[in-house]
């Protein structure tokens, strides 16, 4: 599969093999309990409970074995790709003291650290490139904000020096600031053109596209910009994961003490595109089926699992008519099923108080427009700008009622609704960076 | 007689006459040729560049002598610029060693031929695409200088910032 997302690569830690010290059943033991961790990370606890209960039964140690014989192999990975100090544990209070500008300010005069001799003792040199001057390493990491931020990232977390090139240097917050905020549709500015019978500046809008205007407001500093103003991505997905409990009645003459409870999830997707357009889900595939099919291309979901099945779907579909009666009930109920896959277009904009306001306006009833209501926040101050917490949610029909002149409203219940987390996928990015050349 | 030339003399003394044309394919000394020669270029003009030995100003001449007819879209269009993909002839003339492309980088720098400098900045950024940090360290030899602490709180504050 090509579509890589880092939802699915976070699995791949599951997927290496045991040890050969382990038995035959306690590896099937582990393989039970990961799947229980697994079903349990995408909230499906009765599922995940039945694991864990089978893998308990193989091996009532699994636990432990799993931590002995993976937890180091995770831990050895990472460090792998991470370095010395992945998987190691620091001391929160030290972390929490220091003070991250002053001290990569103090980076600013250092010189690379390397290795002065390699494996076999033999002597070892820095790369020349690293003595190229700063501007010069400073337009190499622009360029791969532009089109591999986490790279710009992972080459500026490789040493002191290099911190303080690729997080200290204004310029580079600037990029990312022109790099995000121009592609914002804000409210203000589409009611002010509407307005509007002349053409207007780009610069003369309310909400002005140069940057430079607005980045005084945020005593000039560029990375508190970014930091502070909300804004919407476009290199991966939000996602909703409903998770709640329905509780049935007891059968007639039953002894049970309790009633009888399902457990229901299910998940809301919104992929926002610059120009304004936006795509929503609702479904109770889970994103690594889900991701790599959402698409304003797609009319709908082409679930990863079965993507044979649907195009078997899609050919009884194309010519129902021919098929025998038993076929045409099998279609109708496959295309039952198929449009809880569907993908439902509509538009997006922000305001500059931070609400996001999407509108569907081809949703699951064509004679509404259904509009949703969120507050752009952050999930804490690691993740900055990836959580819609939701503020209202209604439908609208499109006719107005003659009688009153208005539109009739049906509000919905937030009482089930999660807020939505930002999710990056890489192929999402490539898209984008693409279509800007 | 045949078209005056340009002589550009490296750091180490070696003489490189090449077509005017070529050699303004550097800002540095098309500038420096029309500073001292207001009226146009009559004969031979010696130019030297003591901060680029002969090894690498030939290599840096044989890229300008390729492109002496290319015509560079101006600055403006400074993003889609650095996203395209490095130029096909740029990308097989720079599989040098680091050494060669460090110095090349700053020759181009320094001589101001702003679409060899693009090329080789985005050949090195080629380099770090897509590696972990510990690769990059590899590849670079790069000592991870930070204490655990020290990495954390600076992953922390700056991670975020990739996502947009």
């Amino acid at each position: 599969m090509s579509g890589s997302t880092s939802i699915l690569e976070s699995k791949e830690t599951f997927d290496t093999n045991v040890s050969g010290s382990s038995s035959g059943s306690s590896n099937e033991a582990i393989k039970l309990f990961e799947q229980a961790i697994e079903k349990e990370s995408h909230g499906l606890m009765s599922e995940a409970v039945e694991l864990y209960r089978k893998a308990f039964k193989l091996n009532d140690q699994v636990d432990l074995l799993y931590r002995s014989h993976k937890v180091p192999h995770t831990v050895k990975k990472l460090q792998s790709t991470g370095g010395k100090n992945s998987a190691v544990k620091v001391d929160e209070e030290i972390v929490k003291q220091i003070n991250v500008n002053e001290l990569l300010d103090s980076f600013e005069q250092l010189d690379i650290a390397y290795e002065k001799e390699d494996e076999n003792g033999e002597a070892n040199e820095a790369s020349p490139l690293l003595n190229l001057p700063n501007d010069i390493w400073i337009s190499i990491l622009e360029i791969l904000l532009i089109s591999h931020p986490e790279s710009w990232f992972n080459y500026s977390i490789t040493c002191k020096k290099n911190a303080f090139l690729g997080f200290r240097s204004s310029i580079l917050w600037m990029k990312l600031c022109n790099l995000v905020f121009p592609q914002q549709i804000y409210e203000e500015n589409q009611l002010f053109t509407e307005g509007s019978l002349n053409d207007i500046e780009d610069d003369d809008l309310p909400i002005p596209k140069s940057q430079e205007l607005i980045v005084p407001q945020y005593s000039h500093s560029w990375k508190k910009m970014l930091n502070e103003r909300p804004f919407i991505k476009f290199s991966g997905c939000y996602i909703s994961v409903v998770n709640y409990y329905s509780e049935g009645g007891r059968a007639e003459f039953s002894n049970s003490w309790t009633n009888p409870a399902r457990s229901i999830t299910y998940y809301r997707y919104l992929r926002f595109y610059p120009d304004g357009s936006c795509i929503k889900v609702l479904t109770h595939l889970d994103p690594s089926s889900v991701i790599p099919s959402l698409s304003r291309r797609n009319r709908f979901l082409i679930p990863v699992h079965s993507e044979q099945q649907q195009q078997q779907q899609q050919q009884t579909l194309q010519a129902p008519h021919a098929q025998s009666n038993q076929s045409q009930a099998q279609a109708a109920q496959s295309h039952a099923k198929s449009s809880t896959h569907q993908i439902f277009k509509g538009k997006w904009n922000i305001t500059s108080d931070e609400e996001l306001h999407v509108t569907i306006t081809e949703g699951s009833v064509p004679t509404y427009d259904f509009h949703y209501f969120f507050k752009l926040k952050s999930s804490g101050p690691i993740f900055r700008h990836n959580k819609l917490a939701w503020i209202k949610y209604f439908a609208l029909k499109k006719e107005i009622d003659e009688a009153t002149g208005e539109r009739e409203i049906s509000e919905f219940t937030l009482k089930n609704e999660r807020p939505f987390l930002f999710s990056k996928v890489r192929r999402y990015h490539d898209e984008i960076v693409r279509a800007a050349i | 007689m045949s078209q005056p030339k340009v002589i550009i003399v490296s750091s180490d003394d070696e003489k490189f006459p090449v077509e005017l044309k070529v050699a303004e394919k550097s800002i540095l000394i098309k500038n420096m040729v029309n500073d001292l020669n207001p009226d146009g270029l009559e004969e031979d003009f010696e130019l030297p560049t003591p901060n680029v030995k002969s090894t690498v100003l030939a290599k840096v001449l044989e890229w300008c002598e390729h492109h002496k007819d290319s015509i560079f879209p101006d600055d403006d269009e400074e993003d889609a610029k650095k996203s395209a993909p490095v130029d096909e002839w740029d990308k097989n003339f720079l599989q040098v060693d680091q050494e060669m492309l460090y110095e090349i980088i700053l020759a181009a720098n320094y001589l101001n031929i702003r679409p060899l400098l693009d090329s080789g900045c985005k050949i090195v950024a080629e380099m770090i695409r897509g590696k972990s940090p510990e690769e990059l360290r590899r590849t670079f030899n790069i000592v991870n200088d930070f204490s655990p602490e020290e990495e954390a709180a600076i992953r922390r504050e700056n991670e975020w910032a990739e996502d947009r």
